[in-house]
């Protein structure tokens, strides 16, 4: 196996704020210290780009994107980059398909490149479909004679046959997603980069699109690809890469990555107070307080028996009153997959809940496989405002044992998320 | 698949041949833009291409008035003056649609740049192909006055081997628009002063330029004479002129100095320009 990409110490620094006036005093500081034959003084200091900044009070105004960004990838390989918003990830796709350079390090690759990182980049409104077809092939590194070869496929494969010859800002948006990715799936670079363009068009069309990446793969080719849909990122890539604040944090298979990712997430999804890291959207009304699983089997172990129901109690600050308010809970796998919702409308109203504390609890019935999984926890209000929404907020390990030594899981590897009471029924001939 | 490593960092060096080379590659890129140029604007419109006449017509009937009825100032004697403007205008637009176009490249095309890779300068070369498919319209009109004028009005027709220069005039003024273009798109990434300036710099660089008047009704002695000749205009548009009616300033040696002068800026453009391209994304 040869390596076809290489990423050598690469770095990209960011200024902070708007340009001004100010841009053009270091530039002349840059300057300076070039003619003096000194490194560039703004590259000594910035610090990493963290989503809570504003918190630790920091002052720099660089930030560095990416900071000091290895790794190696061989021919025919398919990597998965996962990461939280802000991690990293589109930065570093910006330097593999070279929209812009690293400050610092060196990105080497063979082969044609090709990325992929929005689709119909280059698309004229007024342009009928079949100029598009070539003109966003051509953008796309495609030669004429190419696309014109390929173009009957193209069409057929995005499904606009009949509006090919009207201009594309007359199609829905639908038809323009799939048009354009129909084109871009039809690209045949050594080396393919996409960002999370699936996350297009509908059930249907994304499996097709999903199809045809996985063709892409089998093909040989190196493929690297950044979503935060785990689903597709599992069935796609082999091997995974984890950043984190600019930086990789992991370099492995890909289920292995995903729950690093994801346990990385899980800052403290223990029973007691919640952190603020879980809280994904809030309206500054209701803040839940405190989590606690009920029947924790060990103190503090967040695990449970097999078949043993879950048992959550939560405490509410509600800081105004509201007459339609409903609660839902999620399990979700450690693979990112949601099993399970429940809310408290599916069994009764919505409720009437005072400004104060309030206590929740919930039990959740247990058929879930052996393995670990997490809650998330909300508070909405009957016309679908989120008020409180909390991401990963408690870890539970259901046991390979049930408390009456009934068996969980007999064999090593995972059988699905849920086990459900089926009767079986064998007819002896 | 190729052996070798293609390598992406801070500064790579400035390869003239390497830049050509990748043009070369995209040539159907360049095509398509080109056609996408000519296409998209005249979408949903009647007169379609025919609207490229109507505004050189418009200027030198405006010219004709003011410079010529007004101001009184002289034309060639076997030229009528509509069409003597009109021969200016053709080529002035070419270099100064080019030029303004050019130079919005980074700033115009930032969301398409911000997305994929492909040679920038791919984009610079496809207006210039575009402003060449206007100038042919614009010079037709040109050439159908003319040979009315010829025909129907009693002009004397005085043309000369200097027609032979027209490509040469053409690449040059195209050459001069890419680099200035080139230029001011590399310096309008980050600090956006200087599209100020390029906005009213270029209609007052065509009074800098002998296009609506004859360079010799300038008087030997004035300051303005020389620098006119300081301008690396000056010496093509007239020459321009001179292929048609065998009047005005045509020199050898001062079209050499425009030439060398207009390369060398064409040359410090694509080295800027090359430079920017890689980083601008950061600061447009």
């Amino acid at each position: 196996m040869s390596v076809v990409i290489k990423a050598e110490h690469i770095s990209k620094q960011y200024k902070l704020g708007a340009v001004g006036i100010s841009n053009l005093k270091d530039d002349v500081q840059r300057l300076l210290a070039k003619l003096r034959g000194k490194e560039d003084p703004f590259l000594q200091i910035g610090d990493l780009n963290s989503r809570d900044q504003a918190q630790t009070g920091s002052s720099s105004q660089f930030v560095w994107a990416l900071k000091d960004i290895n790794f190696e990838i061989n021919q025919g390989e398919v990597v998965g980059i996962i990461g939280k918003n802000g991690a990293g990830k589109s930065t570093l796709l910006k330097i593999l398909s070279r929209v812009t350079e690293p400050t610092k390090g060196k990105l080497k690759y063979k082969g044609r490149l090709a990325s992929l990182l929005e689709v119909g980049t280059g698309f004229h409104p007024d342009l009928s479909g079949r100029d598009n077809v070539f003109l966003n092939g051509a953008i796309l590194g495609m030669k004429k004679q190419e696309i014109a070869k390929k173009f009957d496929e193209i069409v057929e494969f995005s499904g606009v046959a009949k509006y090919i010859d009207t201009p594309v800002k007359r199609y829905s948006s639908g038809m323009y997603v799939r048009l354009a990715f129909a084109v871009a799936a039809h690209l045949d670079p050594d080396i393919l980069i996409i960002d999370e363009v699936l996350a297009v068009g509908d059930i249907e069309f994304q499996e097709k699109c999903l199809g045809k990446m996985k063709d892409v793969a089998g093909q040989g080719r190196t493929v690297l690809f950044v979503s935060h849909n785990m689903a597709s990122i599992k069935s796609l890539c082999r091997r995974g890469i984890v950043m984190q604040k600019g930086t990789i944090t992991y370099d492995g298979t890909i289920s292995d990555s995903i729950s690093h990712y994801l346990s990385g997430l899980n800052t403290g999804s223990n029973s007691g107070k919640i952190e603020n890291v879980h809280r994904t959207i809030n309206t500054g009304k209701v803040f839940f307080k405190k989590i606690v699983l009920e029947n924790d089997e060990f103190k503090n172990g967040n695990s449970i028996y097999f078949n043993n129901n879950i048992k959550i109690s939560c405490t509410i600050e509600f800081l105004e009153s509201f007459d339609n308010v409903l609660f839902d809970a999620r399990v979700i796998s450690a693979d990112g997959i949601e099993i399970l919702n429940s809310m408290t409308i599916y069994d009764g109203d919505f409720v009437k809940i005072k400004h104060g504390f309030t206590e929740l609890s919930i039990e959740i019935e247990n058929k879930l496989q052996p393995g670990k999984y997490f809650i998330n926890l909300g508070a909405h209000l009957s016309d679908g405002l989120t008020l409180d929404y909390l991401e990963h907020v408690l870890e539970i390990n259901v046991l390979n044992v049930g408390k009456d030594n009934q068996k969980g899981l007999i064999y090593d590897f995972k059988l699905g998320y849920y086990r459900p009471n089926t009767k079986w029924q064998i007819n002896k001939s | 698949m190729t052996d070798y490593w293609n390598v992406v960092e801070k500064g790579n060096a400035f390869n003239l041949r390497k830049i050509f080379k990748d043009l070369s590659d995209y040539r159907d890129l360049i095509f398509l833009f080109f056609k996408r140029d000519i296409k998209s604007s005249y979408q949903q419109t009647i007169l379609g291409p025919l609207w490229l006449m109507i505004q050189p017509v418009f200027t030198s009937i405006v010219f004709t008035i003011v410079f010529g009825n007004i101001a009184k100032i002289p034309t060639p004697a076997n030229i009528s003056p509509f069409a003597f403007y009109l021969l200016g205008l053709s080529f002035w637009n070419y270099f100064a649609d080019s030029f303004n176009k050019i130079s919005g490249t980074f700033v115009t095309n930032a969301s398409v740049f911000g997305k994929v890779y492909f040679p920038r300068l791919t984009v610079p070369m496809s207006v210039l192909l575009s402003g060449l498919f206007k100038f042919t319209i614009q010079f037709g009109l040109f050439i159908l006055v003319f040979s009315y004028g010829v025909l129907f009005q009693g002009y004397t027709m005085k043309l000369n081997a200097t027609l032979l220069l027209l490509p040469f005039y053409l690449f040059a003024l195209s050459m001069f628009a890419l680099g200035l273009g080139l230029i001011v798109s590399s310096f309008t990434t980050k600090y956006r002063d200087l599209t100020m300036l390029v906005g009213f710099g270029v209609q007052l660089l065509m009074y800098a330029t002998p296009i609506a008047y004859p360079f010799f009704t300038i008087s030997y002695s004035s300051v303005f004479y020389k620098l006119l000749l300081f301008n690396p205009l000056t010496g093509i548009i007239e020459g321009c002129k001179y292929a048609f009616t065998s009047n005005g300033l045509f020199s050898i040696n001062l079209l050499l100095a425009d030439f060398a002068c207009i390369m060398l800026v064409m040359i410090l453009g694509i080295y800027i320009f090359s430079k920017v391209e890689k980083r601008f994304m950061d600061t447009v």
